[in-house]
């Protein structure tokens, strides 16, 4: 008996995150993570490559992802990686996918597929993509391409594209049905902080439903930039370039702990007291962004609740920030929140194709 | 009080895994945590955050500080072979020491206990709190002994005897992987009928094949072993040293050096150093086949210049003293290792060495009336690090009909601690409704015991199907000739015409008065919780008495594991 499986990628400039949705026996929607084991992986790697796929494909040697990595640490060279990143999706769109690229795009499919997915040869994939930094109508253009040119050789349909903020209110959605006990939303009125990795959103939610535009803040992305921009200046040849010191900002963020006292970026040490200060701006900005919105007087009716998802969330500078300025208000901090994209894109596709089948 | 925290612990030959569920805070959580272990790294870097996993080897820097995973794996197993050791689950339950300094003398259970300490230790410092329970996972055919020799390694690392639990190993792989398809409204078997699973699980030391029966009984799903292979040692270790054995054949034949002529310790850091480079090879091809299969549908289409790795030189030396260079190479899958392999997957014969004889023994005791009973199974279930070699998964393929589908167990790596530690909730925890709707039978002994008297042939006294706890006797007529003692054989086996049976022990029944001809004599026997087998005999209507122990496979064993000294060394040991 073959299975439908139910997937949602999500792409971030260095990490694809993949989750599958699935009923489970008490009719709810839930999920699975699909990570890789990738035990020969060097510790300093393994804070941001534990969970997510490398957003990387080796042109040299064709390989993708973990099997790519080795030789970003044995010998770096200039455009011998690319990313199927925002960049590569925005050329996409504007001069269509070469015949090169769409073949190299379908078999990153197939190496998820390989390493993550383990589909047996009489399961059907279907897949909802989630991209950061596009439009909607970006998105929409991309599906059509997907659709046509990359599903029959990924050999996955495609069935819709979702915006990273309503990935994570689906996930939220989903998720509350799953354990009412703990999340319960319907006379609740609740801020869905999403620390995601483009940007922060803070989306109110009275009864489970949205009553206010979001609220943008910085996200991780522009705390890497803060990063990587300050140890650019201190200098790395001309071999570094702005992305790969971006790799290394992600890096040093994923594996941040508190008592951390030295944070390496390349071959470049820096006191942790000056990494924290490098991005206090952003840090203290998400901060401002939450206390706003969390206020007590800011609306006519409280907040209940305040439920937090994203990568961010694992980043001790900025979960103590939200910790100082969410006006004594509860805040929920939801499980494997680096995953609550991927978990909502995949939770949208199972919704896409059994509403299609109802 | 009702236990809140449940250790699942994968004692393997290459590599230790640990997983945790931790219902402090929600008492409901079926969630199973991966812990990382913080060790040495290479070039004895600490990692404070861990990896995934703590590779079983055991480095004894000083006498009094032994350092256990990776640097001790990667380094120090090249550079000071002396004082490292690997593998010691294949020596556990035999009489082998290790004497890493002179005077200093440890046992399996020693050494397995400084692995088990360190494990412990990293899940007292994930959970802030003391844990002196676990399930510790072992393999399917390891015998009463080396089950023995496990509680006692796990009692001289902390914890306690009466707490520890074994589980076979793809019981646990089992569990792990029902848990997780009963959590789907959809999944790969329908569990309403009864279903036949085959588990292949093969490490880095031992392949192990147990044949599971599920099926529904009161709204729960029975899990029923019905079958498992005999103990078998053909692994990834052997896939390695094929490997070594071609490698060290060109490193004699290009540094015209003799293996033979070296000095026992020269020798011994060429072959470890050679190992590591054979296991790392056997890694390599590994992979490169896997991301072949990102640009082909299947393996029958790979071939040399598609799938190679490439060794550079490699100094081979002892300390400071390089005793050779192993050249460049390029080694295709197809040549050398397809063809070096080529004994694992030999079916025509009846190779023990290939890895057909443990499914063919398995399949054996669970179908013995059937020609064909590898269509009797619904599905084949690959677990072990040895299964991302894909030529193995291809074999079993070929060797089951096209309807069985062979798949991989969610985590070929976690698998196994992730059913122990779902094991060990399902056993420790009040709390109804997690796990509650799966039930795994208590697994029998497998091997039958037979009694030998006078050379009158074998007489099946305890049956391989005895349960732990279950206790019977087994009337003798006593003979002619007023008798002052009865010997008795006990031998240990599959089926009393099996050639793999083997002499367990050997005791005698002492009268205090000679009894006569044809009166009866009962030898009682006990299967204790450790699967293990008490004996001891009454006359009829009499008190119990105990046997006479002669001979035991074990005596030698019992002299050399003083359990006593070993933990006293370990209270002097800093384990790092």
């Amino acid at each position: 008996m073959g299975l439908d499986r139910y997937l949602g990628f999500h792409f971030t400039d260095n990490c694809i995150f993949v989750a599958e949705a699935f009923l489970g026996r008490d009719s709810h929607v839930t999920w699975d993570i699909l990570r890789q084991a990738n035990y020969e992986l060097p510790p300093e790697w393994l804070p941001l490559f534990r969970t997510g796929i490398p957003n990387f494909f080796d042109t040299e040697n064709n390989l993708y992802g973990f099997a790519a990595l080795p030789a970003i640490w044995r010998g770096f060279s200039w455009n011998r990686f690319m990313r199927f990143d925002f960049r590569f999706f925005e050329a996409a769109l504007k001069k269509g996918l070469s015949g090169e690229n769409r073949t190299r795009l379908a078999k990153l499919f197939r190496y998820c597929q390989v390493y993550h997915i383990h589909p047996q040869p009489d399961e059907r994939l279907y897949a909802v993509v989630t991209f950061e930094r596009l439009s909607q109508m970006q998105c929409e253009d991309l599906l059509a391409i997907l659709k046509q040119q990359v599903s029959p050789e990924a050999r996955i349909s495609f069935v819709g594209t979702i915006d990273p903020e309503e990935a994570g209110l689906q996930y939220l959605w989903y998720e509350c049905k799953n354990a009412p006990e703990k999340l319960e939303l319907k006379n609740k009125r609740v801020l869905l902080v999403s620390l995601g990795y483009d940007r922060t959103t803070m989306t109110p939610w009275d009864k489970a439903e949205t009553v206010e535009p979001n609220v943008q803040a910085p996200g991780m992305r522009q705390l890497d930039e803060a990063v990587a921009r300050y140890t650019g200046r201190l200098g790395f040849g001309r071999t570094i370039g702005m992305d790969e010191l971006m790799l290394y900002a992600q890096r040093a963020r994923r594996s941040f702990v508190p008592e951390q006292r030295e944070i390496a970026i390349v071959n470049k040490v820096i006191p942790a007291t000056e990494y924290v200060e490098v991005i206090r701006e952003q840090v203290s900005e998400i901060a401002v962004r939450l206390g706003e919105v969390a206020r007590p007087h800011a609306r006519k009716r409280p907040l209940d609740e305040i439920l937090v998802v994203g990568e961010g969330t694992a980043f001790a500078p900025v979960s103590e920030a939200l910790q100082t300025a969410h006006w004594n208000v509860p805040m929920c901090v939801l499980d494997e929140p680096v995953f609550a994209v991927a978990k909502g894109a995949a939770a949208y596709c199972w919704a896409l194709i059994n509403s299609k089948e109802e | 009080m009702a236990r809140k925290v449940f250790v699942g612990i994968d004692l393997g030959t290459s590599s230790c895994k640990l997983s945790i569920i931790d219902r402090r805070l929600d008492i409901k959580s079926s969630k199973v945590e991966e812990v990382e272990v913080p060790q040495y790294l290479d070039n004895h870097k600490w990692t404070e955050m861990g990896i995934p996993y703590l590779p079983s080897v055991v480095y004894f820097e000083r006498e009094d500080l032994a350092l256990v995973g990776q640097y001790a794996a990667r380094e120090m197993l090249m550079l000071h072979p002396d004082r490292a050791v690997r593998a010691i689950k294949r020596q556990m339950g035999r009489t082998w020491t290790y004497e890493p300094f002179e005077g200093t003398h440890w046992t399996p259970q020693g050494i397995a206990a400084i692995l088990l300490h360190k494990l412990r230790a990293t899940a007292e410092d994930h959970l802030k709190e003391t844990v002196t329970a676990a399930v510790i996972t072992v393999p399917a055919s390891f015998d009463s002994r080396q089950r023995e020799a496990t509680l006692d390694a796990a009692q001289l690392a902390g914890f306690r005897r009466d707490q520890v639990a074994l589980l076979d190993e793809p019981s646990a792989a089992i569990l792990d992987f029902v848990n997780r398809q009963m959590q789907r409204l959809d999944s790969y078997l329908d569990f309403e009928q009864p279903r036949i699973i085959l588990v292949f699980d093969i490490g880095g030391g031992t392949l192990d094949v147990s044949i599971v029966r599920t099926e529904p009984a009161g709204g729960k799903l029975k899990l029923q072993i019905v079958a498992r292979s005999r103990y078998t040692e053909l692994a990834g270790y052997d896939f390695d040293l094929s490997v070594c054995a071609y490698l060290l054949n060109i490193f004699e034949r290009g540094c015209k050096v003799s293996l033979a002529d070296l000095e026992t310790r020269r020798q011994r850091a060429v072959l470890a150093r050679l190992m590591a480079i054979a296991e790392d090879l056997k890694k390599a091809i590994s992979s490169r086949l896997r991301e072949s299969l990102v640009y082909l549908d299947d393996l029958t289409r790979l071939n040399d210049s598609e799938v190679y790795v490439d060794l550079e030189p490699q100094e081979i030396s002892y300390g400071e003293e390089v005793i050779g260079v192993l050249p460049k190479l390029r080694l295709g899958y197809h040549r050398p290792f397809e063809r070096l392999w080529a004994p694992f997957f030999d079916q025509s014969s009846e190779r023990v060495s290939a890895i057909y004889a443990p499914i063919r023994s398995a399949l054996a005791e669970a179908f013995p009336d059937d020609p064909r009973p590898e269509t009797r199974v619904d599905l084949v279930l690959q677990h072990g690090g040895m299964c991302l070699l894909l030529p193995i998964g291809a074999a079993l393929r070929a060797y089951f009909p096209e309807q069985v589908r062979v798949m991989e167990t969610p985590d070929l790596m976690q698998s196994v601690a992730s059913g122990a530690a779902i094991y060990d909730a399902m056993r420790g925890s009040n709390e109804p409704g997690i796990f509650a709707d799966i039930q795994m039978d208590t697994q029998p002994i497998f091997e039958a015991v037979f009694l030998e008297r006078y050379r009158a042939g074998l007489q099946e006294i305890v049956p391989k199907a005895a349960v732990p706890g279950q206790t019977e006797e087994y009337a003798i007529e006593v003979p002619d000739g007023a008798p002052s003692r009865l010997l008795l054989s006990l031998y240990h086996g599959f089926r009393a015409d099996d050639p793999f049976v083997t002499l367990d022990r050997e005791a005698a029944i002492r009268f205090e008065y000679p009894p006569k001809k044809g009166e009866k004599v009962y030898l009682c026997w006990r299967i204790k919780p450790n699967r293990d087998v008490e004996y001891w005999w009454r006359m009829e209507g009499g008190e119990p008495r105990e046997l006479i122990n002669l001979s035991t496979r074990g005596a030698d064993l019992a002299a050399a594991t003083n359990l006593s000294s070993q933990q006293d060394q370990l209270r002097q040991l800093q384990i790092e």
